[in-house]
């Protein structure tokens, strides 16, 4: 009995002999964990879940899944679980046929089947669907009997693959939420690949960032927002400015940052590479146009060259004169920056607590 | 580009409401089909029917309403051996064909990953229907006769002494033959059933403990229902109107049921051969019902 649920060790994956797609991964899962993988399209995310499942064999390292090796063995072999972005339910069979396959598979007795099928569509809100046909149900009424089928089998890990990816907007909200509570009342550890930034970070308890085949960090929702690791991180995760720069002085964790966009203070932290060239990190939503009188610790002026409007901020995309750019989220503004435009001449601010250093 | 909010409404001819108009439409894009089908489907059913009713004579028929054509239809053995023969084969030869077909369906499906690759393989069960139905079948005389490939080689290495005769012109190499020939009938509509799977559907059964048999049994074999049934219809429909395969490779010894039908007609027998003809319909009816009943066409396709 381990408490980890999946151990990924130097696991590496090639398809042919030119794509790396795995990249030497190690990772641990716990049990009830809930960790999603994002990150660009062929980063390798999903490479990883199909290693987990079954379905693509590591060409070098380990697999164990609830302390059993698992490396080389069939899908049918390991107690993994998946739900597919298209349900891929069985269409010629009913609701609770669905759910009752993997217990079937598992010569699980008849009557054991129907209560356990019956408790798992209660679980996901769907009791008094059980005799419908496929063809029957909506998008987010076949997602949830795809959970269910997978949830009943008690798998030591459920995969799951942009399992939001073909809901509507406002039912791939609600779903998150169902995700969320199904993950702390079964206590079984999900793993879910996405590319959706918001979905991981709303579902996740950490999240894990791929690209080219590596991590580039994992840490909870937060963390990975406020503390990107590298630069990689910083232009993928959230909505960051990104100024480049060298460091010209480090002083109680605090670097001086010349650039071509001007000098600036920021964060940095203590196990940082001893490098000169670096970027600063601010968070479009902890920049804000200045009025006049107010002074923060790093100031940059420029002229807006266009705002979006959003519910309850508006987006400013102000230029600078160095070329770069900086967005800047006004969260509910004051109708003097409110009435800023295309055009208007703006001082952007923001406080060095909430700048940091990252390298590349 | 304003010019298409522009446009004017297309003014409506007096008179006429935009309902009547649709209507009137409705009314001509149905009637087209309808006047076809009655035309060269509805008619000649009709008179064939009408046609077994009337009285044989010697060059032709005479109009009138007698049961004659049938009753002889039905008291003769040979008749009716015919009928029973045509069935035996029918029995025979369609689950063959599931047994050669699937497996070629399945292979091109699942295991043929090159799509232009699938696309060769369909075309060259295709490629023989550009040539005339005779050819198809006179090809297989230089295969299987006497001095046909397959008993030249089998003496070369020396398996056999002299030319084994039930090669051609017997009933293993008829059955055989048909096989072959109606394969694409086959192959097609399965191969296409199997290919509207979705793949994470497989991969779903597998990653919820089902072994390869028994995704095979379970989830590949219940999908691809409808096409089994397609094709099995096509080749029943077909192996009812054939009468040449029997002849130049069952070597005509063994007749089916439109051999009957064609020896009639050779005789001038109009309303005897209407008869078999009307007889064969009927005969088809209770096993096209047994195909829908085995799965629900309408819905599947």
């Amino acid at each position: 009995m381990s408490d980890i649920a999946v151990d990924l060790i130097n696991v590496t994956k090639r398809f042919g002999r030119d794509i790396l797609a795995v990249d030497e991964m190690t990772l641990h899962i716990a049990q009830g964990e809930y960790i999603s993988f994002i990150g660009p399209s062929g980063c390798g995310k999903t490479t990883t879940l199909r290693m987990i499942s079954g379905f693509e064999e590591p060409t070098d390292g380990q697999i164990l899944i609830a302390g059993r090796d698992c490396t080389h063995l069939e899908p049918h072999e390991r107690n993994t679980a998946m739900v597919f972005q298209h349900f891929a339910l069985f269409p010629h069979m009913s609701v609770a046929q669905n759910v009752e396959f993997g217990l079937r598979m598992r010569n699980v007795s008849s009557r054991e089947r129907a209560q356990r099928a019956l408790e798992m569509l209660r679980a996901v809100d769907i009791e008094d669907l059980a005799d419908r046909a496929i063809q029957q149900l909506s998008g987010g009424q076949q997602q949830r009997v795809g959970l269910a089928r997978a949830l009943v089998t008690r798998p030591d890990v459920l995969l799951l693959d942009e399992p939001l990816g073909s809901l509507d907007a406002n039912l791939r909200l609600r779903m998150q939420r169902e995700l969320r509570r199904l993950n702390t009342d079964f206590g079984v550890a999900f793993v879910h690949v996405t590319h959706t930034q918001t979905e991981a970070f709303a579902v996740s308890d950490r999240v894990v960032i791929m690209n080219l085949g590596r991590i580039e960090q994992i840490g909870p929702p937060e963390e990975v927002t406020h503390r990107p690791k590298n630069l990689f991180v910083a232009q993928f995760v959230g909505k960051n400015n990104i100024l480049a720069g060298e460091i010209t002085g480090v002083e109680n964790g605090v670097a001086t940052v010349t650039g071509p966009a001007g000098t600036f203070r920021a964060r940095i932290a203590d196990d940082a590479p001893a490098r000169k060239d670096c970027h600063v990190v601010v968070r479009a939503s902890l920049t804000n146009l200045l009025l006049n009188g107010e002074t923060p610790e790093n100031t940059v002026e420029g002229e807006v060259s266009f705002s979006i409007f959003e519910t309850s901020q508006i987006e400013f995309n102000v230029d600078l004169p160095s070329g770069d750019s900086i967005r800047v989220d006004e969260h509910e503004p004051p109708p003097a920056i409110t009435a800023l435009g295309h055009g208007d001449k703006v001082r952007v601010g923001w406080n060095t607590d909430d700048a940091l250093v990252v390298f590349e | 580009m304003t010019d298409a909010a522009q446009t004017p409404v297309p003014a409506l001819s007096s008179g006429m409401t935009l309902t009547k108009k649709r209507a009137r439409q409705a009314l001509l894009l149905v009637a087209a089909p309808t006047i076809v089908m009655a035309l060269f489907c509805g008619i000649p059913l009709v008179s064939v029917v009408v046609f077994s009713f009337y009285k044989p004579w010697a060059y032709g028929m005479k109009p009138g309403f007698v049961l004659e054509n049938y009753i002889e239809f039905f008291t003769t053995a040979t008749y009716l051996q015919t009928l029973g023969f045509t069935f035996l084969i029918a029995i025979i030869v369609l689950p063959l064909m599931v047994l050669l077909c699937y497996p070629v369906a399945y292979y091109v499906c699942f295991f043929v990953k090159s799509e232009r690759l699938k696309l060769y393989i369909l075309l060259l069960c295709i490629v023989p229907f550009w040539t005339s139905a005779l050819i198809r079948m006179v090809a297989w005389l230089p295969l299987l006769g006497r001095k046909g490939l397959i008993n030249q080689i089998l003496m070369g290495i020396g398996i056999i002494d002299e030319p084994a005769e039930i090669l051609l012109y017997s009933e293993p190499s008829m059955v055989f033959s048909m096989a072959i020939i109606w394969s694409v009938f086959m192959i097609g509509p399965i191969y296409f059933s199997m290919a509207k799977i979705d793949r994470q559907v497989i991969e779903a059964a597998r990653d919820l403990g089902a072994s390869a048999w028994t995704t095979f049994w379970r989830i590949i074999v219940p999908l691809t229902k409808p096409g089994l049934a397609t094709g099995i219809l096509f080749v029943f429909v077909v192996m009812m109107g054939e009468f040449a395969i029997q002849k130049f490779i069952g070597g005509g010894k063994t007749t089916m049921l439109a051999n009957v039908l064609i020896q009639q007609q050779g005789l001038l027998q109009w309303p005897a051969a209407s008869a078999v003809a009307v007889v064969m319909v009927l005969v088809s009816i209770p096993v096209i019902v047994l195909i829908f009943q085995f799965v629900n066409l309408r819905r599947e396709l």
